[in-house]
C-alpha cells in the first residue's frame, strides 16, 4: 500500500484528490492494521517523517487529568515507534487535547520556538525531529469532550509551513470517520469469521452414532482456531480461552481450552486461573481492561473505582518481570495492555477470553475492541453451551444405559434368588457397588435406613453384613448440613442435589463435603436416604441426581422385597415350628392311643371266650367294631404323621395267601363300625370259589388289615342303603398280579375325581354332606401303604351300572 | 303331669339308640332323627312344638347317600355340617322347644351367639349322667 501511495502522491496534492484517494484506500481495509496504513497515507501525502495517533483516556495519571496512549503510528524509516505513551500534563499533544487547538512547532538552533513543555525531548532529538503539527480530533462519535485524540505529524530536516499546517488540519477532519469505518469493518469481519469457524458443520449426534469410528468432536481444535483469529485480528501477543466443562470441571473451576502462547516458557503464575484479573472476571462476569500494566500502582484510584472488589497485587515493574521471565531485551516486545471478557451462558459464567496486547498491535484497548471481543465471547458461549449440552446428553444416555443394564443384571439375579433374604442382601450390596461405579466422583456412598425408633442408621450389606447393620446414627455427629439434607429428603421425598463447591470456587475448603446428593429411599416397608458425597473437588453434574434417584428407587424395591421375605421367613419358621410341635403331639397321641386300643381288643377276645351268653353278643360286636375302628383311625394317624415328617412307612413283608386274606376280609366285614352307627343295611358278598388256586403275594399283614378296614369303612359310608359290596379276587397282568376288588354302588365319582380321591385331605362335596366325620386321609393312607408294599390302589370309576371298584393290587409271589 | 316328649337329633345310631333306651326308661316318649334333611322335613309338621326337650348332636350329616338324595340348601353348603346342631337348635328354640346340645366337641369350640338360649353338655366324662340329671326333673 505504501508503494502505491508513493506512486500516486503527486496526483493527490489537491484536498479533493486526497479525500478521493483516502476513500479508495478504505475499500481495501483488511483488519486493524489499516489504521496505521491510513497514517502512512498521510505521511506520504504531506511528506512527513512520521505520524502518530494519540488516544486520550481521562481519569488516569496524576490528579486524574488523563493519559495519552499511542494507538497507531507510521514511521516508515523506523523499525519501532519512538513513543508508547505521553503524560497529558507534560506533553505537547496533551496540551493540544486540553486546549482543543491545533499547534505548529519548530526547532531552531536556540531550541523549540515556544516554551511549551515537551515530553521526551531526548526522543525528538534522537530521531532528529525539527517540526511537528498537533491536531486535536474526535475519534468517538458522541464524545462530550472537546477532543479525545490527537494526530501528530513529524518532519525531519525542515519545518512545516503554516500553509501545510492548514492543509493537514483540513485533511485531519477526514481521519476520524475513516478510523471508525476501519474499526467497524474490521470488527464485523472478525465476528463474521469467528461465526464461520464456529458454525462449521459438525456431524449430528445421529450421524455420529451411526459411524462407529467417529469420535465425539473435541472442542480444543475449534476454540484454537477462534483464538488464533482473534489474536491475529488485534495483534495480541498471547491470549487464552478458559471454559467450564460441567462434565469434567468442579463447579467454579475452568479449563484452559485454547491458548496463543509464543513463549517456550510455561505461563506465568500471575496468569493462572483464579488469580488477579482473570479471577475477578470469572467471579463478577464483567469485562476487565487494563490500559498499561506498568501503571497499575500509579493509577490505583482509577482502577479500584472502576473494578470494585478486585485484588490488586503491587506490581511496580511488571514489564521488567515479563522481560526477565522471557529473557527479552529492553527494546523487545512487552505487553502494554490487557483485556479479559467473560463468556456468559445465560446467567452462568461459562469462561473467559483473556488477551494481552504488545507493541505488535494497537497499544490501547478501546471500547470498540472490548465490544468486538464480547461479541466473539457470545458466539463462543453459544457454541460451547451447545457442545456441553450435547456432551452431557451423551453422558446421560450412556450413564442411563449403564445403570439400566446393571439394574437389569441385578433384577435377573433377583428373579433367581429373591426368595431368600440373604440373597436380597447380596443384591442390595451389588446395588451399592453399582452406586459407587455410577458416581465415581463420590468418595462417600452411604445408605441410611430409618430404624423403628425413628433414627436413621447407616446400613451395611454384603460381606460386611455379618456385622451389625447399625453402624452409626444421625444422632451422632455427621454434620448439620448432612442431617438437614436427610430430614428434607424424608419429609419432602425429592432428590436433593447440592453443588456446594460453587460457594468455594476460589477458596477450596479442606476435608469437608464439598458436594452431595441425597435421594430418598422410600417404600412401603422402608424409609431411608441414599447419600453421595465428595470431599474433594470434582465435577458434580446434575446427571448424578438422576442416577441417584433411579438407584434409590431400585434400592427401595429390594429393601421392600427383603422386608417382605424376612417377614415370610419368620412366619414360615413359626409355621414349621408349629407343624413340628403338632406332629410330635400327634405322634404322642397315636402312641398313647394304640396301646390301650390293642389291650382293649385283646381283652375283648378273652372276654368273648369266657362269656358265651348270646345276649352279650351285640355288646361284644359293638365293642369289637368300636375298638377296631379306633385302631384304624389311630393307624391312619400314624401313617399321616410319619409321612408328614418325611419318614417312610416301614412294611414287614411276608408271604401271604390270597385265600387267607379273603378270610380276613370277611372277618373284618362283619364288624364295620359305621355299619351300625349309620344304621345302614350294607351287605358284604365275598366270593370264595375260584376255578384255580389263589396265588400268594408279599405284603405286611397289619398294613393289609389297615387298607381293608379303610376300604370297608368307605364302602359303608358312601354306598346307597340296602346295597351290596362285592369283594373278590382277580388275577391280572397275565397272572403277575393279584387284585382284591371292592365293588359298591354309591355316590357318583367322576373319572377326574377318581384320581383326586387319593389326594391327602380331598373330600368331595357330596361326601361331606353325607358323612361329615372324616378327614380325607383314608384312601390316601391306603394308597401310601400299598406303595410301601410295592403294590398300588386302583380306583376304577363307576361303570354304566354304577359300580365303583377299588382294588388292592399286589405282585404275585412266584 | 305327663312325661315330656323328647326329640333326639343324633346321626350316630349306636349312641342314639343308647340314649333313647335310657330316656324311655325314664318314661318319656322319644323320637330319633339322624340327618338334618330329615329334621327339616319333620320341622314342617305341626306337632313339633309338642316336644318339651330336644337333645341335639352338634355335627350332623345332611342326608344318607341315595340315588335320589336331596341336595342341601345354600345355607347348609355355606355353613357346613359342623354347625348343623346349632341350626337345628335355633329352629326349635324359635318354636319354644328347649334344647340341649350333647356333643363330643369342646363347648368353647361351639360358635354360640349371645341370643342362643340352650345348654351344652360334653359327651365325655360324666356328660351322660349330667344329661340324664337335666332330663329327670322334667318328668316329675
Amino acid at each position: 500500500m505504501y508503494d502505491m501511495i508513493g506512486r500516486e502522491a503527486d496526483a493527490l496534492l489537491s484536498p479533493s484528490g486526497f479525500a478521493a484517494a483516502l476513500d479508495k484506500r478504505l475499500t481495501d481495509v483488511d483488519g486493524l492494521i489499516a489504521v496505521s496504513e491510513i497514517l502512512g497515507f498521510y505521511v506520504q501525502h504531506f511528506r512527513a517523517f512520521g505520524a502518530a495517533l494519540w488516544v486520550f483516556v481521562g481519569g488516569l495519571g496524576a490528579g486524574g487529568k488523563g493519559r495519552l496512549f499511542l494507538q497507531a503510528e507510521s514511521f516508515p524509516s523506523l523499525k519501532h515507534a519512538p513513543f508508547y505513551h505521553l503524560d497529558v500534563a507534560s506533553s505537547i499533544s496533551g496540551r493540544t487535547v486540553r486546549q482543543n487547538t491545533p499547534a505548529l512547532h519548530r526547532r531552531t538552533e536556540a531550541g523549540w520556538d515556544s516554551d511549551i513543555p515537551v515530553s521526551y525531548p531526548e526522543v525528538l532529538d534522537r530521531v532528529g525531529i525539527d517540526s511537528f503539527v498537533s491536531i486535536p480530533i474526535h475519534l468517538t462519535a458522541h464524545s462530550d469532550r472537546a477532543s479525545d485524540a490527537v494526530l501528530t505529524f513529524y518532519r525531519q530536516r525542515g519545518w512545516f509551513t503554516p500553509e501545510e499546517s492548514e492543509e493537514l488540519q483540513q485533511a485531519a477532519l477526514l481521519f476520524a470517520p475513516a478510523y471508525r469505518f476501519v474499526l467497524e469493518r474490521a470488527s464485523r469481519a472478525l465476528v463474521k469469521e469467528v461465526h464461520a469457524i464456529l458454525r462449521c458443520r459438525v456431524p449430528t449426534p445421529d450421524e455420529r452414532a451411526g459411524t462407529q469410528n467417529f469420535p465425539p468432536e473435541q472442542p480444543e481444535s475449534r476454540m484454537q482456531q477462534v483464538l488464533d483469529r482473534i489474536a491475529s485480528h488485534f495483534g495480541f501477543v498471547e491470549a487464552t480461552i478458559y471454559l467450564h466443562n460441567p462434565s469434567t470441571d468442579p463447579a467454579g473451576r475452568f479449563t484452559r481450552v485454547a491458548q496463543v502462547w509464543p513463549w517456550s516458557a510455561k505461563p506465568l503464575d500471575f496468569y493462572y486461573p483464579g488469580d488477579g484479573g482473570l479471577g475477578w472476571v470469572l467471579q463478577t462476569g464483567r469485562p476487565l481492561r487494563l490500559l498499561d500494566l506498568v501503571l497499575y500502582t500509579e493509577d490505583r484510584d482509577y482502577y479500584e473505582g472502576n473494578y470494585p472488589g478486585m485484588v490488586w497485587t503491587d506490581r511496580f515493574d511488571i514489564k521488567s518481570e515479563v522481560r526477565r521471565y522471557f529473557g527479552l531485551s529492553a527494546d523487545e516486545v512487552w505487553p502494554l495492555s490487557y483485556v479479559c471478557v467473560p463468556i456468559i451462558d445465560g446467567n452462568e459464567i461459562a469462561g473467559a477470553l483473556r488477551c494481552c496486547i504488545s507493541r505488535k498491535g494497537p497499544y490501547h484497548v478501546d471500547d470498540d475492541a472490548v465490544a468486538a471481543l464480547t461479541t466473539a465471547a457470545d458466539l463462543i458461549s453459544d457454541w460451547w453451551t451447545n457442545w456441553t449440552h450435547t456432551q452431557q446428553e451423551r453422558e446421560a444416555r450412556q450413564s442411563a444405559l449403564s445403570i439400566v443394564r446393571s439394574i437389569g443384571s441385578a433384577a435377573r439375579y433377583a428373579i433367581d434368588h429373591v426368595h431368600h433374604s440373604a440373597a436380597v442382601e447380596r443384591i442390595i450390596s451389588r446395588m451399592l457397588d453399582l452406586c459407587r461405579e455410577s458416581v465415581p466422583q463420590a468418595d462417600i456412598v452411604e445408605l441410611w435406613i430409618e430404624e423403628s425408633e425413628g433414627v436413621l442408621a447407616l446400613a451395611e450389606f454384603g460381606a460386611a453384613a455379618s456385622a451389625p447393620r447399625k453402624k452409626a446414627s444421625t444422632g451422632e455427629a455427621i454434620g448439620e448440613g448432612k442431617r438437614n439434607a436427610f430430614r428434607n429428603a424424608l419429609s419432602v421425598p425429592i432428590v436433593l442435589h447440592t453443588d456446594k463447591a460453587s460457594a468455594f470456587a476460589f477458596a477450596p475448603p479442606d476435608k469437608n463435603v464439598l458436594s452431595f446428593t441425597v435421594a430418598p429411599v422410600i417404600s412401603k416397608a422402608a424409609r431411608g436416604v441414599l447419600f453421595f458425597g465428595a470431599t474433594r473437588e470434582a465435577p458434580w453434574p446434575a446427571i448424578i441426581a438422576g442416577v441417584a434417584g433411579s438407584l434409590a428407587d431400585q434400592l427401595a424395591l429390594y429393601l421392600d422385597f427383603q422386608n417382605q421375605i424376612r417377614a415370610m421367613e419368620e412366619t414360615q419358621a413359626e409355621i414349621e415350628k408349629s407343624v413340628q410341635q403338632q406332629a410330635d403331639l400327634f405322634l404322642d397321641f397315636q402312641h398313647q392311643l394304640r396301646s390301650p386300643i390293642l389291650i382293649a381288643r385283646r381283652s375283648l377276645q378273652h372276654l368273648q371266650r369266657f362269656f358265651r351268653n348270646p345276649a352279650l353278643h351285640p355288646a361284644f360286636e359293638e365293642l369289637t367294631s368300636a375298638t377296631r375302628r379306633a385302631a384304624t383311625v389311630a393307624n391312619n394317624l400314624h401313617v399321616f404323621v410319619a409321612l408328614s415328617r418325611g419318614k417312610r412307612i416301614r412294611a414287614s413283608l411276608v408271604r401271604l395267601s390270597a385265600e387267607k386274606t379273603l378270610e380276613a376280609i370277611e372277618e373284618a366285614s362283619k364288624v364295620p363300625y359305621n355299619q351300625r352307627a349309620l344304621n345302614k343295611a350294607i351287605r358284604f358278598t365275598i366270593r370264595k370259589e375260584y376255578p384255580i388256586p389263589l396265588p400268594f403275594f408279599m405284603a405286611d399283614p397289619e398294613l393289609v388289615d389297615l387298607a381293608v378296614d379303610n376300604l370297608l369303612d368307605n364302602a359303608v359310608k358312601y354306598s346307597y342303603p340296602d346295597t351290596s359290596v362285592f369283594i373278590e379276587v382277580f388275577m391280572a397282568n397275565y397272572g403277575r398280579e393279584v387284585h382284591f376288588s371292592f365293588r359298591s354302588k354309591g355316590l357318583p365319582l367322576s373319572p377326574a375325581d377318581s384320581q383326586r380321591v387319593m389326594d391327602r385331605g380331598y373330600r368331595g362335596e357330596m361326601a361331606r354332606m353325607t358323612s361329615p366325620e372324616g378327614s380325607g386321609i383314608g384312601l390316601w393312607t391306603v394308597a401310601e401303604i400299598m406303595h410301601a408294599m410295592s403294590g398300588r390302589l386302583d380306583v376304577i370309576p363307576p361303570n354304566d351300572e354304577g359300580w365303583l371298584d377299588f382294588r388292592l393290587c399286589f405282585r404275585c409271589y412266584l | 303331669m305327663t312325661n315330656p316328649r323328647i326329640l333326639i337329633i343324633e346321626d350316630d345310631q349306636i349312641q342314639a339308640e343308647d340314649l333313647k333306651h335310657s330316656l324311655e326308661r325314664l318314661g318319656s316318649p322319644v323320637e330319633v332323627i339322624s340327618t338334618e334333611a330329615q329334621f327339616r322335613k319333620r320341622l314342617k309338621e305341626a306337632d313339633v312344638e309338642r316336644y318339651s326337650l330336644a337333645v341335639v348332636d352338634m355335627m350332623l350329616r345332611w342326608t344318607d347317600p341315595a340315588p335320589d338324595m336331596e341336595l342341601p340348601p345354600s345355607d347348609v353348603i355355606e355353613e357346613g355340617s359342623y354347625t348343623a346342631g346349632l341350626r337345628c337348635c335355633r329352629s326349635l328354640a324359635s318354636r319354644g322347644v328347649r334344647c340341649i346340645i350333647f356333643t363330643a366337641l369342646s363347648p368353647s369350640a361351639i360358635p354360640r351367639k349371645p341370643s342362643d338360649d340352650f345348654e351344652i353338655i360334653h359327651k365325655g366324662g360324666g356328660g351322660y349322667a349330667t344329661l340324664l340329671d337335666r332330663i329327670r326333673p322334667l318328668g316329675r
